[in-house]
């Protein structure tokens, strides 16, 4: 069983025996890792703490993979927290090693402990010949973590990187200073971007992705693709008086829909017009950005580029996605839906983000609209970080396709 | 402390305090963009919400007044489900429609904090369940051709082979 410790903006793991575990009580990971806990306690939720010195792990409900948050009784403000944070890596890494049993197999573990932990401390916990858990810390910056169960022939987790996609945002509305979704980073840096309008053309057509819509392709042998992650066909044929885009969406099934959407610039402004066609039209909608407002200097990333990207998402989705899919669908006799069907396209994939390998696959199942949201390519790339690391060759962007690498691992 | 006036969908108003109102960034912005003061007296129109609805999620603010701003930085790392507060998970011990209208209401009011509770609520409703099991309680139509179905079948045994 593997734990996460959290401490200031630190992530530390502890390796516990699997067959000692369901012993485990808190104050065994309080000897263990004393250093953390001097003057701190550990809570799950950041909240509530986690009372009960003689309780078993398993009675707080802790289970392998869990991260603990150890919570600063005497809180001070905290400058090197924040800039820890700020440069999203970790400063510092501790390793641990299972515990040992008797003989052979203990002499093994200690010496891997020594091994990769020496510049470090090394905290054990015994009882009677049987160490029980294993708590080792070092602060030195290029050190890489060796979980229990690395055979050594695979490359060392990386934890900057691993944190790193972690801890991305799966929504522009998500977006902070420092972070914007993978998606948008990628289509920013690969879509020829020329000014800031194009620039909000990209973000515009990211918000449409996450509402459900969907690209059209269509390659030179006639078969119609849908992919995920591009520009429309139409993008490198723009003109800069004005850039079409065109839709389809998911859930209007069988029914032949089209959505398109018309960004005309003028001065610092830009016009954005959405029609839907199909047996029948739905309701033309129309919404006016000050561009400037959301897109500065275009040469500085995407991460620089992009901001009031949560009120855009807002505005966007409200005034545009929303309302043009939904005019469609009344225009074309669909019946509404209800419960969780209901919910928008991007409060789908937020519950989708809770789940669990297992969990995704079993909603694959479900029906065609569960299945098109359970590939999305961020929530696999993040299952896939969680479980694997970044052992992996290549490339780390939503190219890839994650579901198949799990599969495959 | 000062108190504003909302109103729902089916015009009933509720006067609740300042402070638990702007935990929904959607109101908190809407009184910046009016310039409100206390001396204002006209309710703040919210036309997605219902008294039912609206109702509920002032008790959830109200109670959720003092606590402390969730860290950023923490936001999507950690997406545990089992970390619902007593009294949230039984504050939402209710049907499922009220659930999706929380959830919906959370959405356009921007209350992160409901927003995140009532998913995860949701997830868990989802975790340890088998396809059919959640089709039944989410009254979902399988629209899967039965061909279609045997496919997948297929390629997520081999996926969970591991």
């Amino acid at each position: 069983m593997k734990l996460r410790i959290r401490y200031k903006s630190k992530n530390n793991v502890l390796t516990i025996d699997d067959e000692v575990s369901q012993h485990i009580t808190l104050i065994d990971v309080y000897t263990t890792a004393r250093e953390l806990f001097s003057d701190s306690l550990p809570s799950l939720n950041k909240k509530d703490l986690l009372e009960g010195d003689n309780k078993l792990l398993s009675e707080f409900g802790i289970i392998n993979g869990d991260l603990i948050h150890v919570i600063n009784l005497d809180p001070e403000p905290d400058e090197t927290e924040q800039q820890c944070q700020s440069s999203s890596q970790l400063s510092s890494q501790s390793s641990y090693s299972k515990s040992g049993q008797h003989g052979q197999r203990s002499t093994e573990d200690e010496t891997f402990a020594e091994s990769t932990s020496s510049p470090g401390t090394s905290n054990r916990l015994c009882r009677g010949e049987q160490n029980i858990i294993e708590y080792t810390s070092h602060d030195n910056e290029m050190s890489e973590m060796q979980s229990s169960n690395n055979t050594g022939d695979e490359p060392p987790i990386d934890f900057a990187v691993v944190n790193k996609y972690l801890n991305e945002p799966m929504l522009c509305r998500d977006s902070t200073e420092m972070r914007v979704p993978a998606a948008l980073e990628q289509l920013f840096a690969n879509s020829g971007i020329r000014n800031s309008h194009d620039a909000l053309c990209v973000l515009l057509h990211v918000m449409m992705l996450e509402a459900g819509y969907q690209t059209v392709h269509q390659p030179p042998d006639g078969v119609t693709e849908k992919s995920h992650i591009t520009m429309p066909d139409d993008w490198l044929r723009r003109s800069s008086a004005c850039t079409t885009l065109k839709y389809t969406h998911t859930s209007c099934g069988d029914v032949e829909s089209s959505f398109m959407l018309t960004c005309v610039p003028m001065c610092s402004l830009m016009v954005v017009h959405g029609t839907s066609s199909g047996p029948n039209k739905g309701e033309q909608v129309q919404l006016q950005l000050n561009t400037p407002e959301y897109i500065g200097d275009i040469n500085q990333g995407a991460v620089k580029c992009y901001k009031q990207q949560k009120k855009l998402s807002r505005l966007f989705k409200d005034i545009i996605a929303l309302p043009m899919l939904q005019s469609f669908q009344e225009a074309n006799g669909m019946l509404p839906v209800h419960g969780i069907m209901a919910l928008s396209n991007e409060l789908k994939l937020k519950i989708l983000g809770y789940l669990n390998v297992e969990s995704v696959l079993t909603c694959s199942e479900v029906c065609k609209e569960f299945y098109r949201i359970s590939r999305d390519r961020y929530i696999w790339r993040r299952l896939f970080v969680k479980e694997f690391g970044n052992r992996l060759q290549g490339e780390m962007n939503l190219s890839r396709d994650w579901y198949e690498d799990i599969s495959n691992k | 402390m000062p108190q504003i006036k909302l109103q729902s969908s089916d015009g009933e108003s509720f006067e609740i305090d300042l402070e638990v109102a702007r935990q929904s960034v959607t109101i908190k912005t809407m009184l910046e963009d009016l310039g409100w003061d206390e001396s204002d007296d006209d309710p703040v129109p919210l036309p997605n919400v219902n008294a039912a609805i609206l109702k509920k999620v002032v008790q959830w603010a109200t109670f959720h007044k003092d606590d402390p701003p969730p860290p950023e930085d923490d936001e999507n790392k950690e997406k545990r489900t089992d970390d619902i507060c007593t009294w949230d998970a039984e504050f939402l011990k209710v049907d499922q429609g009220t659930l999706f209208e929380l959830i919906l209401a959370a959405n356009y009011l921007d209350i992160k904090g409901l927003l995140d509770v009532t998913c995860k609520t949701v997830a868990n409703m989802i975790k340890g369940k088998s396809p059919e099991e959640i089709r039944k309680t989410f009254n979902i139509k399988n629209d899967f051709t039965p061909a279609e179905e045997e496919q997948m079948m297929s390629c997520n045994c081999s996926a969970t082979m591991e």
